[in-house]
């Protein structure tokens, strides 16, 4: 039997070997590279992990029919990474070029820079996250509170806590954890090494503890068929009615669009990754590590529904049934797999949601309020700061969810309204790479309207069960107007509230922005933005500068590079761009290439639209030429659709000619016919 | 059509877009199998082995379309490296 002081010390230590982990591969990598470059395919597929906790913890509540809906989370990335070529190819090539750090990056790159599109973007991301993070803290205190509360040896140091103060306490641990795993530096091309190393541990952990227990409760329950028999004499059938229905469609809708949005997972599959051929191995190794993951989920519900009071929790299943057999190891296994897949999300959403804050909201905001170039180093080290107190304002944010919501029992559809949040950003995410003519208007309005009806259908109602303002708002609508209950949106009754949610908000979301950029149209820079994006596989690699000529000096150029690459970056970067054209360093005029280049690095640190506007402020008078060559372009185009018409009018002319000698020739026929009459 | 700069390549790129397509056959098909109406096909109350024939057809397109996948990535030309690796 377990003791809870155990049980926790056994967590920290697992979390210290993390660490170890974490520290070594960084340290590792600096010093060999190769090796760490034939280790990568292998153990970077694993790190791509989805489910909402795994399915240790988190499996929907399978009741008297046991649904295969739990499947869909799995199959929806499935689908994604098989297709791999088309999406994920795309959107990896892209951002290595552009050197984008996020969702909210590849958005406001894509329309003209804009940093109101990535703040909306950034705010939405972090409220939308909530759920999900409470999802994670939930599942850890319970799983505690399933192994302890057996416990013979009493609750040790957790006697006297209720859930809400374990939760708290993992909130801090987390969100400490997460401080000293994730803001050590601040990268190039925020990758973080260390963090994916242990990532991918984590994985495999999650991986054999699942399939540990899964191979000894098929042994105890004396093989898969004596499993299904049993479960099913005892009334556990599968529902095969019911499971292929709109619910099951929407899941499998929410999972496809979270694999590609969802900024832990936009961090781990873009991002971090280094290069772009180990999406062709992850393409069928992360389907084959799910369909794993999946393999035992079954046997192990329907063991658990039918050997289990039945009162029991179906969701700690993975940990109840292991120790109601006196395996206290494996159960400790279980405890551990379940604990290192919730920690590793917490840890990664809330590095990539860090990484949006600071470089979409507070970057922005420095470099509007502080005097430009006196500063030095700060940048960069006012970064990190922002991106600690992100970290800890997220997850209280999960906290208070998690606080708010309590009493509803659960797990899965509380990770199902993050998903919905965050599939608000997939139609302009595949406009983004695939539509030239989607315009930065009807990308905001269509984001923005997406999440608003998210907040009102499926954020609000959360709330329920603590407060009876929303209980009655869902009964009666605001004011009584029935049309606009959250549950019931335009009349549409009945449904699943889940399917209801996520087809108001997509389809809302997607008819805004389609008509939306058919009405409105594009600016300049967003035009040029659409191409580069659109034709990423066409032009080759040459990303084309947005500045066509600089009234910039290197020295202006040096003096924003020094303030947030830091002075090392910087030197090498102008040293070798003179190394290239033949230059001193100090007589280095910048051209058109270097500019773009040096805008992407910067890119790569603050994010798209900052760089762009602390760039513009040196290299001034830009817009304008590039204005003027756009309406240059345009002139040209209009004297080539002139001389078109031109030629028509005068071919029509030709043939209008034609008819008339005809009609000439005919007359004279008559006329000689009339004549010999 | 155009010939490239040279034959081979112009051979290679007819079978690089044939193997794209095969990709994108693969993707929507999978995809197909698993929503209604094709699911209703396997969807019914029946076991083979004691386990319920719609969980043995649903693995087992997961393997089918997984192995797909390998193979047609394996025989994929590798794209060239990007510059933006190198720095």
């Amino acid at each position: 039997m377990l003791s809870a002081d155990f049980v926790i010390a056994t967590a920290i230590a697992y979390v210290g070997l993390l660490f170890v982990l974490a520290f070594s591969a960084t340290d590792g990598r600096a010093n060999g590279r190769s090796r760490s470059c034939i280790l990568r395919p292998s153990i970077r597929s694993p790190s791509r992990s989805i489910a909402p906790a795994g399915p240790f913890m988190a499996q929907s509540a399978m009741r008297r029919a046991v649904g295969s809906e739990f499947l869909t989370i799995y199959l929806g990335p499935t689908i994604v990474f098989v297709g791999w070529y088309f999406v994920l190819r795309r959107s990896v090539r892209i951002s290595h070029l552009q050197r984008i750090t996020s969702v909210a990056d590849l958005l406001s790159s894509r329309f003209g820079k804009s940093s109101r599109l990535a703040v909306l973007v950034t705010c939405i991301a972090v409220i939308g996250i909530a759920p999900y993070i409470a999802l994670q803290l939930k599942a850890v205190t319970s799983s505690i509170r399933a192994v302890v509360g057996a416990s013979e040896f009493g609750q040790g140091s957790l006697a006297g806590i209720d859930d809400v103060g374990s939760a708290l306490g993992v909130a801090a641990a987390m969100a400490l954890f997460t401080i000293l795993f994730g803001t050590r530096h601040v990268d190039a091309k925020e990758q973080h090494h260390g963090v994916v190393a242990a990532i991918a541990f984590e994985a495999v952990v999650k991986l054999a503890a699942l399939v540990a227990v899964g191979v000894f409760v098929v042994f105890i329950g004396g093989g898969f068929e004596a499993i299904f028999r049993n479960a099913e004499e005892r009334g556990f059938t599968l529902d095969v009615e019911n499971t292929f229905d709109d619910r099951w469609l929407t899941t499998l809708g929410l999972s496809i669009a979270a694999i590609i949005c969802l900024p832990r997972q936009f961090q781990v599959t873009v991002v971090e990754n280094s290069d772009e051929n180990h999406l062709r191995v992850a393409g069928w190794a992360f389907p084959a590590y799910m369909m794993l993951m999946s393999i035992f989920i079954l046997p192990i519900a329907l063991y658990g529904l039918t050997t289990m009071p039945a009162d029991a929790n179906p969701d700690m299943f993975a940990l109840t049934l292991p120790m109601a057999a006196g395996q206290s190891g494996l159960a400790l296994f279980a405890f551990i797999g379940g604990f290192s897949s919730a920690t590793s999300m917490i840890i990664l959403e809330s590095i990539a949601l860090s990484i949006m804050v600071s470089n979409h909201i507070v970057m922005p905001i420095v470099l509007r309020f502080t005097p430009s170039g006196r500063d030095g180093q700060g940048v960069s080290h006012l970064l990190l700061v922002a991106r600690r107190f992100s970290i800890v304002l997220i997850l209280s944010l999960g906290f208070f969810y998690f606080f708010f919501t309590r009493d509803s029992d659960a797990l899965a559809p509380i990770g199902l309204i993050s998903f919905t949040a965050i599939a608000q950003f997939f139609p302009a995410v595949l406009a983004a790479l695939f539509w030239r003519d989607a315009s930065l208007k009807a990308a905001t309005a269509a984001i923005a309207a997406g999440f608003v009806i998210w907040v009102w259908s499926s954020f609000l109602p959360s709330f329920e069960s603590v407060s009876p303002q929303v209980a009655g708002l869902l009964l009666e609508g605001p004011w009584g107007i029935s049309w606009l209950r959250p549950e019931a949106l335009f009349g549409l009754d009945g449904f699943d509230p889940l399917t209801h949610a996520a087809f108001w908000s997509l389809s809302i979301n997607i008819v805004i922005l389609i008509v939306g950029s058919l009405l409105t149209s594009q600016s300049t820079l967003e035009r040029i933005r659409a191409n580069v994006f659109v034709d990423v596989f066409r032009r080759g690699n040459i990303a084309p500068s947005n500045f066509m000529r600089s009234a910039a000096t290197a020295n202006d150029l040096y003096f924003v590079a020094e303030r947030v690459l830091g002075e090392r970056r910087a030197a090498a970067l102008f040293e070798t761009a003179a190394r290239e054209s033949g230059v001193e360093p100090a007589m280095l005029d910048p051209s058109p290439e270097f500019i773009g280049r040096l805008e992407r690095e910067l890119a790569g640190s603050i994010g798209a639209a900052s760089a762009h506007v602390m760039l513009s402020k040196v290299v001034s008078g830009v817009e304008v030429s590039l204005e003027e060559v756009m309406q240059m372009a345009d002139e040209t185009q209009q004297v080539i659709e002139y001389s078109q018409q031109l030629e028509k009018t005068s071919a029509e002319l030709r043939s209008t000619a034609q008819q008339l000698e005809d009609a000439n020739a005919q007359l004279r026929v008559l006329d000689s016919q009339k004549d010999d009459f | 059509m155009s010939l490239g700069p040279c034959g081979a390549c112009w051979v290679i790129m007819a079978e690089r877009r044939k193997l794209e397509a095969a990709m994108l056959v693969l993707t929507v098909l999978g995809t197909l199998l698993i929503v209604p109406p094709l699911v209703y096909i396997f969807s019914q109350p029946i076991s083979h082995f004691g386990v319920p024939q719609v969980v043995i057809y649903l693995f087992a397109r997961w393997a089918l379309i997984i192995a797909g996948t390998a193979l047609l990535t394996h025989w994929m030309p590798r794209d060239s490296v990007d510059p933006g690796e190198r720095d």
